[in-house]
Parts: structure tokens; sequence; C-alpha cells
């Protein structure tokens, strides 16, 4: 897959350690991840996963190696309304009682000018955050009166909301009933439709597997496959540890093309 | 109204609606990011630079709110490091304001710790014009900032991870609350009183978030709760020979048991309906 003519890739990590004071997580990894790619990455608990998004969008130490973001070295790059990121929470904020709307607008605020009022491009760009995952309707709905996988949607219309060009999930559908699964998978589907980049981190693909263009599988700290998704001779070489580590878990589902 | 005869009424009044206004609009982000006793803590801070202004015969309230910002960016630095002697270092600093400010008033001339009172708890016969002054210039700043970028300060307390990974200015945002939250200490050192404006910082805000729906009716309601109280606790002050600081913070935690119960009936009896909404 390659990028538009003469476009950068949409994230290059080359040689990256990352990880706290002297403690790298991940090592050594390379990855180039191309416009209109959706990847998925995968791995059991404490294999990196988390770290990897988390060293691309400065929330853990890069400590050694370099992070390119459309083609800008990560400290210089300040055009972060073209990264969209929904953590893994499933809820947000303290005791103060807040609105979908509220919550998704603190999305667009990379795309305002502090003292200025929001223009109708910005309300629009959040009511079209909240139509895309569904949830029309509701936005002067408390957070606190959401499911929580509705909740979920939300924090991804956050993440929506400045129309980014590269939209990072973690663990989108840990915890998130099937109907809510399949109410992200058509979100998703839709953003990959206008060519959005997307990086998903999961364990459970669930209904967003058939999005999936390329698969990234790491192991404590190292990337032990990168190709598509559907790589037999892989998964069978992993199938026990996957089993093992996830004993608790469907993960192993018939059906399923990447681990089943 | 007999009270609005006297001049210093009016001024405590007029002081009274200032920390009425600003409490509450630095205190919502507070509760929101679960650091209610910050303010706590630098009034106690806040007290080591009035000792200082009352020994070198400077004003109090200028002195203060160097103490109480430096005290603020100290705070804030030590809480971004994220260690966990981090709670240790802020107790020292909190009780270091507390402990150095009573020693070092007691050495004023004709300085006794009872003067403290007034600060700690809030007098009404102490607002000077020079005062209200002040405090009308430090509530302006503390209401421009809170409520002109208040998108970023809700973003920031709301999910502080999120707005790093958004390329916000998290640092410098989080210092800018730490140090309006030290302007809003200073303001209230007449009125109510370095050892209670946390509380009013707080319980407007913990009582408006019982009823409101969203994050702007929970400020809007919490400083119109801020303003009445401060108006009944002075006016009751008055009349009853009270200090002031103290009664205000009475009557809002007397509004703020009320709502919680009146919430927690209606709560009862929607569940008990065989129809729920």
């Amino acid at each position: 897959m390659t990028a538009p003519d003469g476009a950068a890739p949409v994230v290059e990590l080359r040689g990256c350690d990352i990880g706290y004071e002297g403690r790298a997580v991940v090592r050594g990894l390379d990855l180039t991840i191309e416009a209109g790619e959706v990847l998925g990455i995968l791995g059991s608990n404490g294999s990196g996963k988390s770290t990897t998004i988390r060293g691309l969008l400065g929330l853990t130490p890069i400590l050694a190696g370099e992070v390119r973001l459309f083609g800008t070295p990560r400290s210089q790059f300040r055009d972060w309304a073209r990264v969209g990121y929904v953590p893994q929470r499933q809820t947000v904020g303290g005791g103060i009682p807040s609105t979908v709307a509220e919550v998704v607008a603190s999305g667009r605020l990379t795309r305002l000018r502090p003292w200025r009022r929001s223009t109708d491009e910005d309300r629009t760009a959040v009511a079209d955050a909240i139509a895309a995952v569904d949830l029309a309707g509701h936005e002067r709905t408390t957070m606190t009166a959401l499911s929580g996988g509705q909740q979920r949607r939300v924090l991804i219309a956050r993440a929506l909301a400045t129309r980014p060009d590269l939209l990072v999930l973690d663990e989108p559908t840990a915890g998130v009933d099937r109907a809510n699964q399949e109410a992200l998978a058509v979100a998703l589907g839709a953003l990959v439709e206008q060519g959005t980049t997307i990086v998903l981190i999961t364990h459970e693909l669930g209904p967003v597997e058939p999005l999936i263009t390329r698969a990234v599988v790491l192991r404590e700290g190292l990337v032990v496959h990168d190709g598509p998704p559907l790589d037999d001779e892989h998964h069978h070489h992993h199938d026990d540890e996957w089993h093992h580590t996830h004993g608790d878990e469907p993960v192993r589902r018939p059906g399923l093309g990447l681990m089943g | 109204m007999e009270i609005l005869h006297y001049a210093f009424m009016q001024r405590a009044l007029l002081a009274s609606v200032l920390i009425g206004l600003s409490a509450p609009s630095v205190g919502v982000y507070l509760v929101q990011r679960r650091l209610s006793l910050i303010g706590d803590g630098l009034g106690h801070v806040a007290l080591a630079g009035v000792a200082v202004g009352v020994l070198t015969s400077t004003s109090p309230i200028w002195a203060a709110l160097v103490a109480a910002v430096a005290g603020a960016v100290a705070i804030e630095l030590i809480r971004s490091r994220g260690r966990t002697s981090g709670d240790v270092a802020l107790a020292v600093l909190f009780y270091g304001g507390i402990a150095g400010g009573v020693v070092l008033i007691s050495q004023a001339p004709g300085g006794t710790p009872s003067n403290l009172n007034a600060y700690l708890f809030g007098a009404i016969t102490t607002t000077t014009q020079s005062d209200l002054v002040a405090f009308a210039v430090l509530s302006a700043i503390v209401l421009l900032v809170t409520h002109g970028l208040g998108r970023y300060l809700f973003a920031v307390s709301n999910d502080e991870e999120y707005a790093t990974a958004s390329g916000l200015p998290v640092l410098p945002l989080n210092l800018l609350l730490a140090v309006m939250t030290a302007v809003t200490v200073v303001v209230s050192m007449r009125v109510v009183g370095l050892l209670l404006i946390s509380a009013l910082m707080i319980v407007p805000i913990a009582t408006a978030q019982l009823i409101a729906g969203s994050f702007r009716a929970t400020v809007a309601i919490g400083t119109v709760i801020g303003v009445v109280v401060s108006l009944a606790g002075v006016t009751t002050s008055y009349y009853q020979d009270t200090p002031s600081g103290g009664t205000i913070v009475l009557f809002a935690i007397a509004l703020f048991v009320v709502v919680a119960t009146a919430s927690g009936l209606r709560e009862r009896r929607r569940l008990r309906a065989p129809h729920p909404a």
C-alpha cells in the first residue's frame, strides 16, 4: 500500500525504544503506517500494544529512535487536529455532570483559537461527530446517564470532532456489548471510506475485523508479526499463547480469521 | 436596608459578591479534578505571606498574593511530576505555611496570634477601600480567565491524558488554574478567611452538581449559590456578630444538605415509581 504521490507516511517509527525511566517496554520498533491503512495492533497484556500508541502520541517517553507524524518529527509536530485519540478508559471526568456535546466539543479545541467563540463550522463538526457514532439526539444527555458502550462512542466522537486524518483507538471494543461494537464498526467503516487512517489496539476483533487491512502482533515489546490479518502460518504458531493469555475471554472463536 | 448606611458594610457586601462570583468559577475545575483540598492548602501558604506583609508593614494582600501564587506553582510542579513523595511535599508546604505565618505574625509590633482570627475566618469590618479595589481587579482576572479559557480548563480537568495527546498546553493550563486558585484565596482573605475559602470554592459546586445536567449549568448554578450564601453570611454576621467566613460557609453547607436530601428523596421516588422514565 503506497501513499499518494510524494506524500509522507502517516506514522513512521524508526528504531524506537518506548517506556519509562530507562525501562523500555517496546524495543527497536520499526513501523510505517501509510495513509488509508487500517492497522490492528494485537498482543497479550503487557506486550507493549498500549505503550506503542502512547509513545506515538507523546504520552509515554521515546527513549531511543525517531517518531514522525505526517513526515514531521513528533517534537516539531503541531498539527494535532489531524490526530484523533480514543483512550481505553470507558468513562471520563470527575464528579461534575457534563453533556455529550460538552465532552465532544472538548475534542474540537485544537481547531480553535483561544478566547474566540466557536463558529458554526465548529458546531457542525461536533454535531457530525455525534451523528457519526449514532448518538444524534443525545447532545444534551449527561454522560453518566449513558451505558458504558455509549460512553465509549462519545469518546470516539470527541476524537472525530477535529475531522482527523489519523484515528488511534486503544481497545475500543473491550467491555462493550455486541450492539455497541456493531455501531462502532459502522462508524469506523464510514471513516475508512473517507480515507481516514486507523490504528486500533484490540485482542477481541469482533465486528471490526473485516475493516483491518494489516495486523501487527507484539510479544514482550517486539514485533512478531507484521502483515495481512489472515496469516495462517502465524496464528498456528502463537495459537497456544493467545489461548492461554486470554483464557477467560472468548478470543478463539470459530470463524475468527486471525486467531481462530 | 439599615446595613447599607455603613461604608464598611457596603465594602463587605461588595467583597462578598466578588468572592461569591470567583470562588465557584475556579472551584468547579478543582472539583472536576478531585483536587478539592488544594484551595485549603493554598490558604495555609497565603497566611505566611500575610504575616510577612504585617511584619514589614506592607499590604498583606500583595504579600499573600506572592506567597499563594508561589505556593500554587510549587504545588502544580510537584503534582505534575507524579511522584508518591509529592503528597508529603504538599503536606510540608501547607503546614510550613501556616506554622510560619503564626510565628511571624506573633513577632509583629503589637501583634499576637489572636490578630490572625480575622485573616483565618473572615470579618466584615476589615475590608478597606484599597482592599476592595484590589479584590475587584483580582476577581475580574479570575472571571476573565476561567470563563474566557473555560473550554481549555474543562478539557484538561475532564481528561488530562486526552488533552496531552491532543497537543494542548497541559502544564501551562494547570499552572494557570493553580494561579487562579491562589488569586481567589487572596480575594477571600477579608470576608471569608484563608481557612474557609476552600469551602466556598467547593460546596456551592457540590450543591450545583446535584441539580445541574451539564458542566455549564453547574458553573452557573454554583456561582449563583456562591453569591447568595456570601451575601446572606455577611448580612447575618452583621446582625448576629459572628465571624463572616464561618457564617457564609454554614449557609453554603446548609443549602448543600437541603439540596442533597431533596435530590435523594426524588431519586428514591423515581426508583419506586412503577414506570420509571
